[in-house]
């Protein structure tokens, strides 16, 4: 892991899943922005690049799966992890389809999301 | 006109004439046959070979007299015939024709006239003389005298002799008379005879109907004592004849309390002089067995218009009575069905609606959970940062195992909102190509197994290299279902085995534990929706479940006993791999 600052993006429209997903993802290191709708993550992936999106499913406006696409097209090299409280093997399918790294479901084990999110971002930075 | 030396005839002619009819009388006193009394007359007439004698009797419309019987032979009477060319047997007198005849017959009266004369007009003289030539002597005299029946002349009495002579009349209308009396006894005895026969007809016409209907049927007296019986209701009764219930009454035969009912209706009957008509009843035979009847009891009245008994018909009705109830037990079950369906229609509603519930809680439960998990850890986070000699005081007071349970119970509500996802989800069958060891290893990994639960997985050789086709999705969410539950039921611990193999073109997958087991009376219940025995826990995994592996076209089965373990069985078709 190279000395440089991992960047995470955060997409929910339940904030305080938002605000205690970012506290604990800073405490490990990472540099973390949220969204609370597609439109607004967009607006974010387009300004910088992050080494990771972590969204939900089902956002205002937009659904997770069309963010996704967006995101998938814009930065291709970005980890995509989908997370959902609904989850369905059409959604799962799909996700993986439109470049999803995973698919989890809500509620996930904050260790094991950290430790999912690590991974990822180590295996994405070796290839 | 009598001649004057008629008069000196011997007074030995009356007295033997006197003797001679009296001794016809005394013979047929007390012969009750007609016919059998003409011929007995006949007879000593034709044994004194002094008086040629006829009987004629009149004809049905009264016009005419025909010959009964008469002394004279047969062979004398064809021989005449030959002679005049006419039938004279049975010979048919018109009174039109036969004054003399008709005198007597219309009028009552007894005459004395010459037999010339009484031939002559009914005869032409052709034929008069050989008849007379060869049946009289001539110049033979004849008394004629009715024959009465119940004062009614039914014929005549003719006697006919050389010596008859005019004072012979009383003792000729005395034997006329004794013959009319004997007839008149003869009549008497032949339609009481006749009477009797139409009684003993009648009598043998009720015997036969008493012996033949299956009904049963009884005469009593007034005290309900049986009077006649017939061979149905001897039967009824336990007997072998109908002779042995002759002076018994109900209380001999039947449970006391069925005896004092008959008792009570039947003296309703005989008092009130009201019959009861048709009234069903159940009662218990001497074999034991119960029978419907309906019964039918009307008083019978004495000569006087007394009550002196009553008749009795009972009528075998249980196979009705049995068709009756069948019919409504068939009407009952319809109504049954119709409950069950209508039932089973509020059922399928109710699980729509715990469907569209569990979704909603599913989705929205999640987002919280997911906040207290997230804060939980960070509550741990902090937990960790704070110096050591304050931590201390914080552990002791059992912070850890504190946010240990909170995160346990996290774990619980994931389960139940998993549960509720899975039991709302429509599930989709999208098979592709699996492996059963992978799929079950991948399913074991998923769960927790505590360390004094021995797990193992144990594929049959004739699936275990094989490839097939299956939605690994349905079946791993099965069985961590199953395997979850495994593991709950040995909290003391225990062995899990997962065994899988091919049977009959299925591919079983069994999950087998050494746990508690589960009671009989929740066997039935185990896959309906919102049944639980957890204490945590909605009681959606094992109905999801079902949903599921049915939607794999497959069925879950289940087999337990308690203290021992239980066994969850899936089974699902088989598909080769293409």
């Amino acid at each position: 892991m190279s000395g440089k600052v991992k960047t995470i993006l955060l997409i929910d429209d339940d904030t305080q899943i938002l605000e205690s997903l970012e506290i604990i993802l800073e405490s490990e290191g990472y540099a973390v922005e949220t969204a609370q709708s597609g439109e607004e993550a967009a607006t974010k992936n387009a300004a910088k690049p992050f080494d990771a999106a972590i969204l939900d499913m089902r956002l205002p406006g937009m659904q997770g799966t069309e963010l996704l696409a967006i995101l998938n097209t814009k930065s291709p090299r970005m980890v995509k992890i989908m997370m959902t409280g609904f989850p369905s093997l059409e959604n799962a399918v799909a996700s993986l389809k439109l470049g999803a790294d995973a698919y989890i479901m809500k509620p996930v084990d904050p260790e094991k999301l950290i430790e999912l999110v690590t991974n990822k971002i180590k295996e994405k930075g070796q290839t | 006109m009598l001649k004057k030396e008629q008069f000196s005839k011997p007074l030995s002619d009356l007295i033997e004439i006197i003797q001679f009819t009296e001794n016809v009388s005394t013979k047929i006193h007390g012969v009750l046959d007609r016919n059998e009394i003409f011929r007995i007359v006949i007879d000593e007439f034709r044994k004194s070979k002094k008086y040629t004698c006829y009987i004629l009797l009149l004809t049905e419309d009264k016009n005419s007299l025909r010959v009964a019987n008469t002394t004279i032979s047969p062979f004398k009477i064809k021989a005449a015939e030959r002679l005049v060319g006419i039938k004279l047997r049975n010979f048919v007198i018109p009174l039109d024709k036969a004054k003399y005849f008709s005198q007597v017959v219309r009028e009552g009266k007894t005459i004395q006239a010459n037999v010339n004369d009484i031939i002559g007009e009914m005869f032409t003289q052709s034929v008069a003389s050989p008849i007379l030539q060869l049946f009289y002597f001539a110049n033979a005299m004849s008394i004629v005298t009715p024959l009465e029946l119940h004062g009614r002349i039914i014929g005549t009495f003719t006697m006919t002799s050389t010596k008859l002579v005019e004072y012979f009349i009383p003792s000729v209308n005395s034997l006329a008379r004794h013959i009319s009396s004997a007839l008149e006894l003869a009549e008497e005895n032949s339609s009481r005879q006749k009477m009797e026969q139409l009684l003993a007809h009648e009598r043998d016409l009720l015997q036969a109907l008493m012996d033949n209907i299956p009904d049963a049927i009884y005469f009593k007296d007034q005290n309900s004592r049986f009077t006649r019986i017939n061979k149905a209701q001897a039967t009824n009764l336990g007997l072998n004849s109908p002779e042995e219930a002759i002076g018994k009454t109900d209380f001999d035969f039947l449970a006391p309390a069925h005896a004092e009912d008959a008792f009570n209706d039947e003296q309703e009957v005989t008092k009130k002089s009201q019959p009861l008509i048709g009234r069903v009843e159940r009662t218990e035979r001497m074999n034991g067995k119960f029978h419907w009847v309906s019964t039918t009891k009307v008083p019978i009245k004495g000569q006087k218009g007394q009550v002196a008994g009553l008749v009795g018909i009972s009528r075998d009705i249980t196979d009705l009575i049995m068709m009756e109830d069948e019919l409504q037990r068939y009407s009952e079950n319809l109504e049954e069905l119709v409950r069950q369906k209508t039932e089973k229609l509020k059922e399928s509603e109710r699980l729509a609606a715990i469907g569209e519930t569990a979704a909603m809680v599913g989705h929205d439960l999640a987002n919280p959970l997911q906040v207290i998990y997230n804060q939980l850890y960070i509550g741990k986070r902090i937990l960790d940062q704070i110096p050591e000699e304050c931590k201390k005081a914080v552990m002791d007071k059992g912070i850890a195992q504190l946010f240990e349970s909170v995160a346990q119970q996290i774990q619980y509500m994931g389960k139940i909102t998993n549960d509720l996802r899975d039991y709302a989800r429509t599930p989709k069958f999208e098979p592709v190509t699996v492996e059963a060891e992978n799929l079950i290893a991948q399913a074991l990994s998923t769960i927790h197994v505590p360390e004094n639960v021995k797990a193992a997985i144990n594929v049959n050789t004739n699936l275990a290299p094989t490839k097939f086709m299956a939605d690994p999705d349905i079946l791993k969410r099965v069985l961590i279902n199953l395997l979850t539950n495994a593991v709950q039921s040995m909290p003391q611990g225990g062995r899990l085995t997962v065994k899988a193999g091919l049977e009959d073109d299925s591919i079983y997958i069994g999950v087998e534990d050494t746990g508690v087991g589960i009671p009989k009376e929740n066997m039935g219940k185990l896959f309906e929706p919102l049944f639980t025995t957890k204490a945590k826990g909605a009681g959606l995994g094992l109905a999801a479940c079902k949903r599921l592996i049915e939607a794999h076209e497959g069925s879950i089965s289940v087999e337990s006993e308690v203290g021992k373990g239980t066994t969850f069985t899936i089974k699902v078709p088989f598909r080769r791999a293409a």
